[in-house]
C-alpha cells in the first residue's frame, strides 16, 4: 500500500511500525517529486479518519483547556504561599501538599497533553494557532513545578565561616543571637540573619539550624 | 523551611514539621539568647562569630533596622485593646501559660521583674547593656528566691537575692553568700513583635504594671 504522505505542503515521512527510532522529517513537495517517498513508506495514520475542521479545534481547545487546567496546579501553591499577607491554615495545608506531590502530577499531565498536541501538529493547519500555547502552557505548568520562587528570594548562607571577636565586623549595639553548646558559643548578627533568615551549621559537632 | 532530606516544610516559630514525610515532629531547642554583641562577647571571649558573605553586604539590614521596622505596616493585626502591632514583647510559656511582657515595661522596671508563669516563680531581667533580656526560673533547690537590684547598668550591674543576700550576675550565677556557684535555671523566651506573638499563641496574658 501507499499513501501520499503530503499534508498542507508538507511531506511527511513516517516511521516504520517496527522501527525503533521515531523521527519527523520535513521535505518539500519538490523532493518529495523526486520520489524520496517510496513505494514501501508505511503511513501509521489513515488520512480518511484523520481529524479536520471543528473536530481537530475541538480537540485542540481541550488540550488548551487542560493546560490551562495545569498551569492553575502549579500556580495554585505559589498563590497561597505568597509572603506578605496571612495564610489561612487549611488552605496553606493544601498548598503544600500539592507543592509536595505536583512533580509527578504535572509530568503525567504535561504528557497527556504534549503528546497528542504534537501527533496532531502536522494536520492541524491553523488549530496550531491553539496546539503551540497548549505545550507551551503545559510545559510552563510542568518546570514550574521545580521551582519555587519564594526559595530564590533569600540567598541561603551556604557554608558558613566564622571569624574571631576581634575580626568581627558588629558594632558593640548590635544585637546578636547567641547559642552555646558544650561550652562553645557563636554569635549570629541579626542584622546578616534578618536577610538569610536560615544559616545550617555545626556547633560542638551538632547539626544547627539558625533561623530569624 | 523546607528540609533537602525529605522535603518536609517547617513552621520556624514552633520547629515542628506541618507537612510532608515528617509532619508533626518537632525540632529540639537549642541553648540560646539575643543580646548585645559587647554583652556576650565579654561573657564569651573565646566565642565565633558568623562572618558576613562580602557579596550580599549592600543587602543586610543597617543598623537602625528596628526603627525603620517599627513602621512598617503588619500583615495580621493583634485584637483591639491589647497592645499595639509592633510593640516589641518577651514571650514566655511555661508549663502551659503564655505570658507576654512589653519590653517598655521591662526597661522601666530594669532591671528585674519577678512573676510566676505556669505556676513557677521566674525572674525578667535586662542586662547591663540595657536592652539583652534572659529570663530565670527563680527556684534553687526546692527554695524560691526573690531578687532585686544593686546598680544597674554597666561594671556596677547586681543582683541580690533576698533569702542569701548573695550577688548574681547576668548569667543567672550566684557570685557570693551561700550559693555561690549555683545558677538558676534559664526559661526559653522570644523576643518577638505583638501581633507575631499573639497569632501564635493565642490565650497568652499580657503583663501590665
Amino acid at each position: 500500500m501507499a499513501y501520499l504522505a503530503s499534508i498542507e505542503g508538507l511531506s511527511l515521512a513516517y516511521y516504520g511500525l517496527r522501527g525503533t527510532s521515531i523521527y519527523f522529517n520535513l521535505k518539500n513537495d519538490s523532493e518529495q517529486d523526486k520520489g524520496q517517498v517510496n513505494s514501501h513508506s508505511m503511513a501509521t495514520f489513515d488520512q480518511s479518519r484523520a481529524a479536520k475542521g471543528p473536530g481537530l479545534l475541538v480537540a485542540a481547545s481541550c488540550l488548551l483547556l487542560g493546560s490551562l487546567g495545569m498551569l492553575a496546579l502549579a500556580a495554585y501553591p505559589i498563590y497561597v504561599i505568597r509572603p506578605f499577607r496571612e495564610q489561612d491554615p487549611a488552605a496553606l495545608q493544601r498548598a503544600l501538599c500539592l507543592l509536595l506531590h505536583n512533580k509527578p502530577i504535572l509530568l503525567g499531565l504535561f504528557l497527556l497533553t504534549a503528546t497528542p498536541a504534537i501527533a496532531l501538529w502536522h494536520r492541524s493547519g491553523w488549530a496550531k494557532l491553539v496546539l503551540a500555547p497548549t505545550v507551551g502552557i503545559s510545559l510552563l505548568a510542568a518546570v514550574s513545578a521545580w521551582i519555587n520562587p519564594y526559595e530564590h528570594m533569600f540567598h541561603p548562607f551556604g557554608a558558613p565561616q566564622y571569624t574571631t571577636i576581634a575580626h568581627a565586623a558588629l558594632e558593640p549595639n548590635d544585637m546578636v543571637i547567641a547559642v552555646s553548646l558544650g561550652g562553645e558559643s557563636r554569635a549570629y548578627g541579626i542584622r546578616e540573619m534578618g536577610y538569610h533568615h536560615i544559616v545550617n551549621d555545626r556547633l560542638h559537632q551538632l547539626p544547627i539550624v539558625v533561623t530569624y | 523551611m523546607r528540609d533537602e532530606e525529605t522535603g518536609s516544610y517547617w513552621q520556624q516559630i514552633t520547629g515542628t514539621a506541618i507537612a510532608g514525610p515528617l509532619k508533626g515532629r518537632k525540632l529540639t531547642l537549642v541553648p540560646q539568647d539575643e543580646l548585645s554583641f559587647a554583652l556576650w562577647k565579654k561573657e564569651q571571649p573565646n566565642g565565633t562569630v558568623l562572618a558576613p558573605l562580602p557579596r550580599y553586604a549592600g543587602k543586610y539590614e543597617k543598623a537602625t533596622w528596628e526603627t525603620e521596622y517599627a513602621k512598617l505596616p503588619t500583615v495580621i493585626h493583634a485584637p483591639k485593646g491589647t497592645l499595639p502591632d509592633r510593640e516589641t514583647i518577651i514571650g514566655i510559656v511555661n508549663n502551659g501559660e503564655a505570658k507576654a511582657y512589653p519590653i517598655t515595661n521591662l526597661t522601666a522596671q530594669a532591671p528585674v521583674l519577678l512573676d510566676v508563669v505556669g505556676d513557677q516563680p521566674v525572674m525578667l531581667v535586662v542586662g547591663p547593656d540595657g536592652k539583652s533580656v534572659r529570663v530565670f526560673s527563680r527556684e534553687v533547690g526546692g527554695r524560691s528566691l526573690d531578687f532585686y537590684s544593686r546598680g544597674s547598668s554597666g561594671d556596677s550591674w547586681t543582683l541580690l537575692d533576698t533569702v542569701t543576700l548573695g550577688e548574681w550576675g547576668f548569667d543567672g550565677c550566684a557570685l557570693s553568700g551561700d550559693l555561690k556557684g549555683k545558677c538558676l535555671t534559664r526559661i526559653d523566651a522570644l523576643k518577638d513583635y505583638w501581633f507575631d506573638w499573639q497569632n501564635y499563641h493565642q490565650h497568652t496574658r499580657i503583663y501590665r504594671h
